[in-house]
């Protein structure tokens, strides 16, 4: 306990740090995963924009893209980051490839809850002369709301796991203070209360979405 | 040149007219080495301005598709569709949108916004026609309560009934006050009693508003109910068409037939006419085909019925009389007559008692007063 007593500016910024990467990342992935999940779902064969090749393209991207390790990913994807954040370590270089890889994620999600809206209520929305995008937008989105914010929370818990990996790169968070100084100093106290607050981090989003799914299930 | 001319005339030229296809075939490719399927084989069909039409056939028979060509959802292989004079098949996104405006929509599975109140479902094609706050709240009162459901304007669908559910889909419906209303199986989830109140409420529609109703339903006994007209559809074409009456009362092929005898319930099945000859056994068993017959009248008529009674009891007591002149007792074992658009029609199963000559005799005075009408086989 003498270690937090004295080093509780470092706990303290790690937790921020990975507020911090947590946060934006889930935010970032939110709306880009959106867009591509809309679209994907969209360009599908037989849908509102239905367009083949588009589809094709998307579906193998997501695919590809969506399996890689996000250690992996951060190395790979490190051209990009340069080009966007102008270094390749540090918390905003880690924050931008995590929110990178979990838009593809969150692609799949929104693709996946937007299909299983019935086609007849999408039929619905073209007889009352709505435009495409008005539809997706004004009626698919809503309609599968519930299953989406459910689909969110699940990515923000994979977001809180990803995140404890930042430190590999410099990004800090609780991930690296739990190695730096808990299991590299044999100090098991720094694990636990780590641990305990990355469970806080995690309920209190799972808490969170499981209030907002129910609010927008009414159930 | 002179087609699309013609076309664009055609407008205002035939104001009775509202849908119009004329040799329109749907093809849905199938996948590789499937030659996929013919939806929609060669169908010209009209449907008036005003009228109640009826698109009666079997699963599969290509209803839907049908009402999917007319409201723009699908576009068809070959062929014209017009609706109000407007040629619809070669229209871009945004003007198939404008005609889809004045189409209203019910299904039978009602399609309701969940994500949306009773209220809002209803809102919703107005806010699309950018109808002002105001007004829109006008209007939405003003349907919900022609369907009957004002009172739960702020409910959601799920808190519904399906009779419920399906009156918010018809107020959706008529919100953007369209001309023309297509119900794709819009009673087929529904019970008796909702399919009744269903039913009444387009037929509102159709005389209080004057919409122009297309009810596609593989229940004969809504086209009974409701429709003025009727086309009957087996395996993609329209094989029969005309006003509900000569289709039930003269069916040309075996599917009107057999429609005609469901929606009538006027002729013994197999099963029964055997049960029938069993119980009846050593009785002659005929049908007689009872409808609206003007011939019955003139040759008849005069001898035995009032002036301006129905030709129903004429043809009835023509019947009756004929086998009581023979001394041929009759007994009426089965049948039923009905009426449609006013005129009956339907047939009675008749056990005769008395011998061959007699029966012979009666039988042939009934046939020559032009009745229809057909002997059991033992």
């Amino acid at each position: 306990m003498s270690f937090f007593t004295s080093n509780l500016s470092t706990y303290e910024s790690a937790i921020w740090q990975t507020l911090f990467i947590v946060g934006i990342a889930t935010a970032v992935s939110g709306v880009l995963g959106l867009t591509l999940g809309i679209l994907l779902y969209a360009t599908r064969p037989g849908n509102l924009l239905s367009n083949r090749p588009v589809f094709l393209l998307l579906n193998v991207v997501v695919n590809i893209v969506r399996p890689i390790p996000f250690v992996i990913f951060v190395t790979a994807v490190q051209p990009l980051t340069i080009a966007v954040i102008h270094t390749s370590i540090g918390t905003n270089a880690v924050t931008f490839a995590l929110s990178l890889l979990a838009a593809f994620a969150v692609a799949r999600i929104v693709e996946q809850n937007l299909v299983s809206v019935p086609p007849g209520v999408v039929e619905a929305a073209q007889m009352a002369g709505a435009r495409r995008l008005s539809i997706l937008l004004t009626v698919v989105v809503p309609e599968s709301l519930g299953p989406l914010i459910l689909g969110y929370t699940f990515m923000f818990v994979l977001i809180v796991d990803a995140s404890a990996q930042a430190g590999l790169f410099g990004g800090g968070g609780l991930g690296d203070f739990a190695i730096t100084y808990g299991s590299q100093r044999y100090n098991y106290t720094v694990v636990y209360i780590t641990v305990a607050t990355i469970i806080v981090i995690v309920q209190a989003g799972q808490f969170l979405g499981n209030w907002l799914a129910r609010r927008a299930l009414r159930r | 040149m002179t087609a699309t001319l013609e076309t664009r005339q055609g407008r205002s030229s035939d104001p009775a007219c509202h849908v119009r296809l004329e040799h329109v075939t749907k093809h849905f490719a199938g996948r590789r080495g499937d030659a996929g399927t013919l939806a929609i084989d060669d169908v010209s069909l009209e449907i008036g301005t005003g009228q109640v039409f009826g698109v009666v056939g079997y699963s599969g028979a290509g209803k839907s598709t049908l009402v999917r060509l007319i409201n723009t959802l699908e576009q068809p292989t070959s062929g014209r569709i017009q609706v109000s004079g407007r040629e619809i098949t070669t229209l871009g996104e945004r003007e198939r949108r404008e005609v889809r405006r004045e189409i209203g929509m019910i299904f039978q599975h009602f399609n309701l916004f969940r994500s949306r109140t009773v209220a809002g479902n209803v809102a919703y094609p107005l806010k699309v026609a950018g109808v002002e706050r105001q007004e829109r709240d006008r209007r939405v009162a003003e349907l919900l309560d022609f369907v009957g459901l004002l009172e739960r304007a702020h409910a959601h669908p799920e808190q519904l009934s399906g009779g419920q559910r399906q009156r918010v889909g018809i107020a959706r419906a008529l919100a953007a006050q369209p001309a023309l209303l297509l119900a794709d199986e819009a009673t087929s989830a529904l019970d008796p009693q909702t399919t009744a109140d269903v039913l009444e409420l387009l037929r509102r529609a159709n005389k209080e508003l004057g919409i122009t109703v297309v009810v596609v339903t593989h229940d004969i006994d809504v086209v009974r109910e409701i429709a003025d007209h009727v086309a009957v559809m087996a395996e993609g074409r329209v094989v029969e068409s005309g006003s509900v009456y000569d289709v039930f009362a003269h069916p040309q092929t075996e599917t009107a037939a057999s429609f005609a005898r469901a929606a009538l319930q006027d002729h013994p099945s197999p099963s029964v006419a055997a049960h029938l000859r069993e119980i009846h056994a050593g009785r002659r068993i005929v049908k007689v085909t009872i409808h609206s017959q003007r011939s019955v009248r003139s040759t008849l008529g005069s001898a035995f019925s009032a002036p301006g009674a129905s030709a129903e009891i004429s043809v009835q007591t023509a019947v009756q009389r004929a086998f009581a002149g023979h001394d041929v007792g009759a007994e009426i074992v089965y049948g039923a007559v009905r009426e449609l658009l006013g005129r009956p029609v339907g047939s009675l199963t008749f056990a005769l008692t008395g011998d061959d000559p007699h029966i012979d005799a009666a039988l042939d005075e009934i046939r020559n007063a032009g009745i229809a009408i057909s002997e059991e086989a033992e």
